[in-house]
């Protein structure tokens, strides 16, 4: 009980000591610096060259499928990985466990597959498809 | 180790998780709402007539996260039959809306959604009661900006369900962060996950318990942290606003229960102050918010709130009444009947129109226009405010006699003091029902289910025995 109440004493000085810290160093630059406002003041800097075009790109909306795609599969990776580790730890149980979690992931991909999440570029055939059908 | 007899006991779950699989893929190699529908309904019927067959004789522990007893099963029986009629409500309300839109996926969050409530029913363990809850709360952010009544993204009836959305998805993730740190000093405290009393004299008990009753009260909507309540019942679907009325709060405070009767009963004590104090709120607040109401679906929300704060009065019962887990266990089948009654009743008369038109003056001369829908509609007003004849009543005897068990005398006048406010909003509305009829509008579909629902709501309200005898008893 007693060290705890230290250890947090301590983290609170500490986290303290961490703000008064960023506080000088914003303080002292917003003090001691030079504000002076011109018209290229605010413009992005790019390493001496002048910005061109707008910063907003867009994207097509693959590119946001692939990405949750990816994480999803990123994560699959992550579970197998600790199953590949235990792998004789955990025996048959183990893999028949491993088996489901793939299979409920198959299906997954299966749906997605006839959402046509999996057809790349801008023009979806399988969207289309439904399009049509409908 | 799981054997055959975890296997059978963990039969629901499967069955559960089996048919929103079964769904998904449905959904996506053949695109039928009606089929969708049928693939879902069968898979929880199944569920229910196998759950007396799958639950043992004694309570079994399936790994050390789950506990499969009595407790289990009248949990899991009542959050199937919600579940179901959920989907009655989404198919209704699919049927009478002929966008293009997909609905078929949202048999499959309603079944992740069930899961979630079964795994809460069971948890035994931190663990199991956060995949639980986060199971429940993830497919719920999808349903609650479900596309109900216009074309996704471009129509602009979609935009209050998407703003209702995000803010659950916000506002949801915050509490369980909260839910999160809570249990995390828990652990830190006793080394253990496990549902079990805590170590005597620690330091960080204190804030790991207090953490977990703000993360818990978010989620149950208890004043203070109710103010996303109305906003996503308004905004979401309706068939959704009763999944999240009734499933998602009665699964937590089922593991709730479960947790205070594991042995953080001592616990308690020191949070007893704090629980008293929201359930006072809650039953105060709500219940004074719904009185200015002109929203029907806001009112709903408040009165939950408030019905929330009635339910509280049991956490605190628990130690002291040995009727505490019974009048929980019963309060949250009268609560959940009675608001899918309320819910599936908005379906019908809310929605007929083109345009849903949830102000309370939707209901006027409904007495006169639809008759039996108009007595269904007052059945279930007098349900939430607790007249006799209907399952309301009887629960909240419950309440009041586990609370005169415990003796919590003030919380009870409290108790009484809002279900005397309460009042007055029901019977305005049964009043604006009773006025004569201003313009002509129609009735949508769905009556079979409000009458359904009101029919089992009185049947259980006069002779309430075959269920008493499934309660779990401490």
């Amino acid at each position: 009980m007693h060290a705890t109440e230290e250890t947090l004493w301590s983290l609170a000085l500490y986290g303290l000591a961490v703000l008064s810290l960023v506080a000088l160093m914003l303080g002292l630059s917003y003090a001691l610096g030079q504000q002076r406002r011109s018209r290229a003041t605010d413009e992005p800097f790019e390493s001496g060259i002048v910005s061109v075009g707008s910063g907003r790109l867009r994207l097509s909306v693959a590119y946001f499928v692939v990405a949750i795609l990816f994480v999803i599969f990123d994560l699959e990776v992550v579970f197998l990985y600790a199953w590949a580790a235990a792998f004789d730890a955990v025996g048959l149980a183990g893999f028949v466990e491993a088996l489901i979690f793939i299979l409920v992931l198959l299906a997954a991909l299966a749906y997605l597959w006839r959402e046509g999440a999996l057809d790349w570029g801008p023009r979806q055939r399988s969207l289309e498809r439904t399009e049509r059908e409908r | 180790m799981i054997g055959a007899a975890e296997l059978r006991a963990l039969l629901p779950l499967m069955l559960v998780a089996l048919t929103a699989i079964g769904t998904l893929l449905l959904a996506g190699f053949r695109r039928d709402a009606r089929l969708a529908a049928l693939g879902y309904q069968g898979g929880l019927l199944l569920t229910l007539l196998t759950l007396p067959w799958a639950l043992p004789e004694q309570p079994l522990e399936v790994t050390p996260l789950l506990r499969i007893d009595g407790f289990f099963g009248y949990f899991a029986a009542l959050f199937v039959l919600v579940a179901m009629a959920v989907g009655l409500m989404m198919q209704r309300q699919v049927r009478s809306k002929t966008s293009g839109e997909r609905v078929e996926e949202s048999y499959v969050l309603l079944a992740i959604c069930l899961l979630g409530a079964l795994v809460l029913a069971g948890a035994q363990h931190f663990a199991a009661l956060f995949v639980g809850l986060e199971l429940i709360s993830v497919a719920s952010f999808a349903l609650v900006a479900y596309p109900c009544g216009g074309r996704p993204s471009t129509d602009i009836r979609q935009r209050n369900s998407l703003e209702a959305g995000l803010k659950y998805l916000v506002l949801s993730s915050v509490a369980s962060g909260f839910l999160l740190f809570g249990i995390g000093c828990l652990y830190l405290d006793s080394g253990s996950l496990a549902f079990a009393p805590l170590p005597p004299s620690t330091s960080l008990a204190l804030p790991g318990l207090a953490l977990l009753l703000v993360g818990v009260a978010f989620k149950l909507a208890l004043v203070p942290f109710h103010f996303w309540s109305p906003d996503i019942y308004q905004g979401a679907p309706t068939p959704v606003a009763a999944l999240v009325a009734t499933l998602s709060k009665g699964a937590l405070f089922a593991v709730m229960l479960r947790y205070l009767w594991f042995g953080a009963l001592q616990e308690l004590e020191t949070l007893v102050p704090a629980v008293a104090l929201l359930a006072s709120l809650s039953m105060l607040g709500g219940n004074l918010l719904a009185l200015r109401q002109r929203d029907i679906k806001r009112l709903l929300a408040y009165s939950s709130i408030a019905h929330l704060g009635y339910l509280l009065l049991v956490l605190l019962a628990i130690g002291h009444a040995g009727v505490a887990i019974e009048a929980g266990a019963f309060y949250v089948l009268a609560y959940s009947l009675t608001t899918l009654g309320a819910f599936a009743l908005i379906g019908c008369v809310c929605e007929a129109g083109d345009e849903p038109d949830y102000r309370l003056e939707a209901f006027a001369g409904l007495i006169w226009r639809a008759p039996l829908l108009g007595a269904s509609l007052m059945l279930i007003l007098l349900s939430l405010a607790g007249i006799p004849l209907t399952v309301g009543f009887i629960g909240k005897f419950y309440i009041v006699a586990a609370g005169v068990d415990a003796g919590l005398w003030w919380l009870l006048a409290v108790l009484v003091a809002g279900s005397a406010i309460g009042l007055y909003y029901y019977l305005r509305i049964i009043l604006i029902m009773l006025a004569p009829q201003s313009e002509p509008s129609g009735i949508g579909g769905g009556r079979w289910l409000v009458y359904g629902l009101t029919l089992l709501l009185v049947l259980l309200g006069v002779y309430p025995l075959p269920v008493l005898q499934w309660l779990p008893v401490l």
